[in-house]
């Protein structure tokens, strides 16, 4: 089985690699979700985005971003409403600045939320780590410090309140 | 091959069900104790006053008697304070039941993989009311998971063995099925170019075997049927031959030889005669061809008598000239299902039998009962009557009992037969009886119509 998928995973980087270059420039964005909670998988997902000409601008990317994903399996980890403040890279990483979303969010839901900010943005921005801020709350990331399933399956599941 | 797909797919539903029910029972009987055991672990985390990874490895080493496989407890925020396994301590761990746990959930989840059950809780920690962190337990079962594991090989083994079965008794089934059908086309084939004589065996006692005794009795009766057509048309030729060459003899006479007047008026009526006796013969075998290729579901309810009536006026001048009388006796009030036209002639054939071949002075008698559900109508004469012999055959088209007589009276051979005809087709019986010297007698039933039965 578990040679299967290896070769099924082989076959689609082979057809991805051999797709016709467009000339459009896309990112993975990375989401919530949907249905994580019923299907106990991994909670993020991503989904292309293009950014042609704007693979530098990261304050055009965290507005798209903010935009949020186009899929319907995806939603955006951060509540509607909620703005990007600034933006800066240094030798740090990437400093985040959103507006206060304390009151409608938990803090698990807003650790989510930065580890869906920090895969999307290690990549882009090439930093290691990535800080997010928003009124009194900051969460730093970087992907080794982000475990989000025990293992790579899908889990059947019960729920009691 | 529809079988065998069939089979294919009920035996691959039944080790899908199998697995996943004994996978499910197992989870069923895992999932309480396993939610239990993450609850006793979040009261006992929760009563503590601070959360940090000191006080929750404190609090963990006092709950050796859980016996999971991993636990882990994070802050609020996912962060995990405590990792039995080591590896997510300080990190952020985001998993699914971690994440749901938080929302103020128990979560109970399981998979099965290689031979292994890998059961997981999440429970949240609860602080007077408010959610500080969750615990989060997996257990790991090999030995059920080695159970589940062999129970679906064997399942399996057993399936795969079925599907071979079905697969060599579908291949032996066929074979053995089109080399019968081939049989059967292989004989079709025979009967097709016009061979009757050859009988399908089939043997066994299958769908097959039937049609093969369908085939064979189809195959009886087209031979019957190509005798009587060819029978037909070579008694047909014969007796529209001889009138043909009496006509043709007369002419070549009255060309070829010298004569007065007064001879070749009696050759010209002569031919005027057989000609007169062919177009009663075509005319005959034309009301046969009908009354056979008619269907017998046209009926109307016709009281007998009626007709019997008719059919006498019509031959009293017949029966004048031949010296004979008639005897009626009809009962009139028996009413059977037959289209008039049919009746008509079903009576006037046998009278006029009657009278051909009665004696001068000789009576005949028709007589109209009812004899139970049944309309009787028999007619009889006073004649030579018929040879025992002859009895059987009288029925038949062209079969004359007396040649001579017959070419004398003016018969064709036919009237009987066609009368057979009609009265089978309308559900009726023809019987004759017959003494030589005496007279024949012929009887033809038929039921008699009940209004509260019969349907017109």
């Amino acid at each position: 089985m578990r040679r299967f998928f290896c070769l099924a995973l082989g076959l689609c980087l082979l057809l991805a690699g051999c797709r016709v270059d467009t000339g459009t420039e896309t990112a993975v964005f990375y989401y919530v979700q949907t249905d994580y909670q019923t299907a106990m998988s991994t909670p993020i997902g991503g989904e292309y985005k293009e950014i042609s000409g704007h693979s530098g601008d990261l304050s055009y990317l965290l507005h798209l971003y903010l935009m949020g994903p186009s899929q319907s399996t995806l939603a955006s980890p951060l509540p509607r409403g909620c703005q990007l403040l600034s933006v800066e890279q240094n030798t740090y990483g990437l400093q985040i600045r959103l507006s206060d979303v304390g009151d409608t969010m938990t803090d698990a839901a807003f650790s989510l939320a930065c580890a869906c900010l920090t895969l999307t943005f290690q990549e882009l921005a090439q930093v290691q780590t990535v800080t997010v801020t928003s009124g009194s709350r900051k969460v730093t990331m970087d992907r080794e410090s982000v475990t989000l399933f025990d293992s790579g399956a899908t889990a059947a599941t019960e729920e009691s309140a | 091959m529809t079988y065998v797909v069939i089979t294919f797919v009920v035996l691959l539903i039944l080790n899908i069900y199998c697995s996943k029910t004994c996978q499910e029972l197992f989870y069923e009987s895992k999932k309480a104790s396993m939610v239990e055991k993450c609850l006793l672990a979040s009261d006992e985390i929760g009563k503590l006053d601070v959360l940090n990874p000191t006080t929750v490895a404190e609090a963990v080493s006092q709950m050796e008697s859980l016996r999971v496989t991993r636990l882990i407890v994070t802050d609020q925020s996912g962060n995990a304070l405590f990792d039995s396994d080591g590896e997510a301590s300080g990190s952020y761990v985001l998993f699914p039941e971690i994440l749901t746990a938080m929302q103020g959930n128990d979560v109970c989840s399981w998979r099965y993989h290689d031979g292994t059950i890998d059961t997981r809780a999440a429970a949240p920690i609860d602080y007077y009311g408010t959610v500080v962190g969750c615990v989060y337990i997996t257990e790991q079962d090999a030995v059920q998971g080695g159970l589940i594991q062999t129970m679906q090989r064997t399942v399996l083994r057993i399936s795969l063995l079925l599907e071979i079965v079905v697969i060599l008794f579908t291949i032996l089934f066929s074979f053995t099925f089109s080399r019968r059908l081939n049989r059967i086309m292989t004989y079709m084939r025979i009967i097709q170019e016009g061979d009757y004589t050859h009988q399908v065996s089939m043997g066994g006692n299958d769908e097959l075997t039937i049609l093969g005794n369908e085939f064979n009795d189809l195959t009886e009766r087209l031979r019957n049927s190509e005798e009587k057509r060819s029978r037909f048309v070579s008694d047909a030729s014969h007796e529209l031959k001889t009138p043909l060459a009496s006509i043709k003899l007369l002419a070549d006479s009255i060309l070829q030889y010298d004569m007065d007047l007064e001879t070749v008026r009696e050759f010209v009526g002569d031919i005027g005669d057989e000609a007169e006796r062919l177009n009663r013969m075509t005319a005959k075998l034309l009301s046969l061809t009908r009354a056979e290729g008619k269907a017998g579901d046209e009926c109307e309810i016709i009281y007998m008598a009626p007709t019997v009536r008719r059919v006498a006026r019509m031959l009293k001048q017949t029966a004048l000239q031949a010296k004979v009388s008639f005897q009626l006796d009809l009962d009139t009030d028996t009413p059977v299902l037959i289209l008039e036209d049919d009746l008509y002639q079903i009576v006037f054939n046998l009278m006029e039998n009657g009278i051909k071949y009665n004696q001068p002075g000789g009576i005949l008698s028709v007589r109209l009962f009812r004899e139970e559900d049944n309309a009787v109508l028999q007619v009889s004469d006073t004649g030579a009557g018929i040879p025992e012999d002859a009895l059987g055959h009288i029925f038949e088209r062209f079969y004359r009992v007396d040649k001579a007589r017959s070419r004398a009276t003016g018969g064709s051979g036919l009237g009987l037969s066609i009368v057979r005809t009609i009265v089978q087709r309308n559900r009726g019986e023809i019987q004759v009886y017959s003494v030589l010297g005496q007279g024949s007698t012929f009887t033809v039933t038929f039921p008699a119509f009940d209004a509260e039965v019969d349907k017109p």
